[in-house]
């Protein structure tokens, strides 16, 4: 019995007792809290939630708030994200070499972004120098450098001044 | 919001104590709900009206060397519509082993 209570009491043991009932519970709810959005009051709770835990429990509750971040908050957020970076991502067509008029249309409004071809960027630019708009208009809409707008817009002018 | 068995018991863990102030681990406790499932209930409540959440003012925490938490509050609106939710749930029988002891302890 002596034996055991010594075993018990040994350091390795009060060492991994501390860091898995003291030190470890603290530091993991740390990084777990990061998984949170910073406005998300759920962050400062949490840390403030684990003083209350008693000691015992602390591993298996930092465990469950860790799967709770992965996989509800982490998920939630990462598919945010992949949300509001498909909006910001230029709109994608289908390419069929051919000129797309609705391609053009929208894109010459300015309604969305949209990646064109050489051939409807110009017919793009022609659309919006037709309906009163400067290179810079062009450069704005097409989201294209000034420059390269300018010479769009140039060049169309010139072409139409051959024609 | 569509009733289930985890509302239920959050609701009545809430309206066993409908005016004094609510913890999250407390009624995750109280409740038998774990956290993941009970905080998204306890987010739609808050959108709801149904509660209203605040921090704990240092003077509460005394010499308690830890950070304030934040607290959950039934309000009237909460009150009447967890209320007819645990009525309503009386009379469903999916939750009757859920209101069993309830029944019993008066």
């Amino acid at each position: 019995m002596s034996e055991l209570i010594f075993h018990v009491l040994a350091w390795p043991t009060v060492g991994v007792a501390l860091l898995v009932f003291g030190f470890t519970p603290g530091a993991v709810l740390r990084l777990i809290a990061l998984v949170f959005h910073r406005d998300d009051p759920r962050r400062k709770e949490l840390l403030a939630e684990l003083h209350v835990v008693p000691r015992i429990e602390r591993p298996f509750w930092v465990a469950e708030q860790l799967e709770v971040a992965l996989f509800d908050v982490l998920r939630a957020r990462l598919v945010i994200r992949r949300t509001e970076q498909a909006e910001r991502d230029p709109w994608v067509l289908p390419e069929d070499g051919v000129l797309d008029p609705r391609a053009v249309e929208v894109a010459a409004s300015g309604e969305r972004r949209v990646r064109l071809t050489r051939r409807e960027q110009r017919a793009a630019a022609a659309r919006i120098l037709a309906h009163g708009g400067t290179a810079w208009t062009i450069a704005k809409r097409l989201h294209l450098r000034y420059s390269v707008a300018r010479a769009l817009a140039t060049s169309i002018a010139i072409k139409n001044g051959r024609d | 919001m569509r009733s289930t068995y985890a509302l239920v018991q959050v609701a009545l863990a809430l309206m066993a104590d409908r005016d004094d102030r609510h913890w999250g681990y407390e009624l995750s406790k109280r409740s038998g709900v774990r956290s993941g499932v009970m905080y998204p209930i306890l987010r739609r409540m808050l959108d709801e009206g149904w509660l209203i959440d605040g921090w704990e003012d240092q003077a509460q925490i005394g010499k308690a060397r830890r950070p304030p938490r934040r607290y959950y509050e039934l309000t009237d609106k909460g009150r009447i519509a967890l209320g007819s939710l645990v009525a309503e749930a009386r009379r469903d029988s999916r939750f009757r082993p859920l209101l069993a002891p309830q029944a019993t302890r008066g």
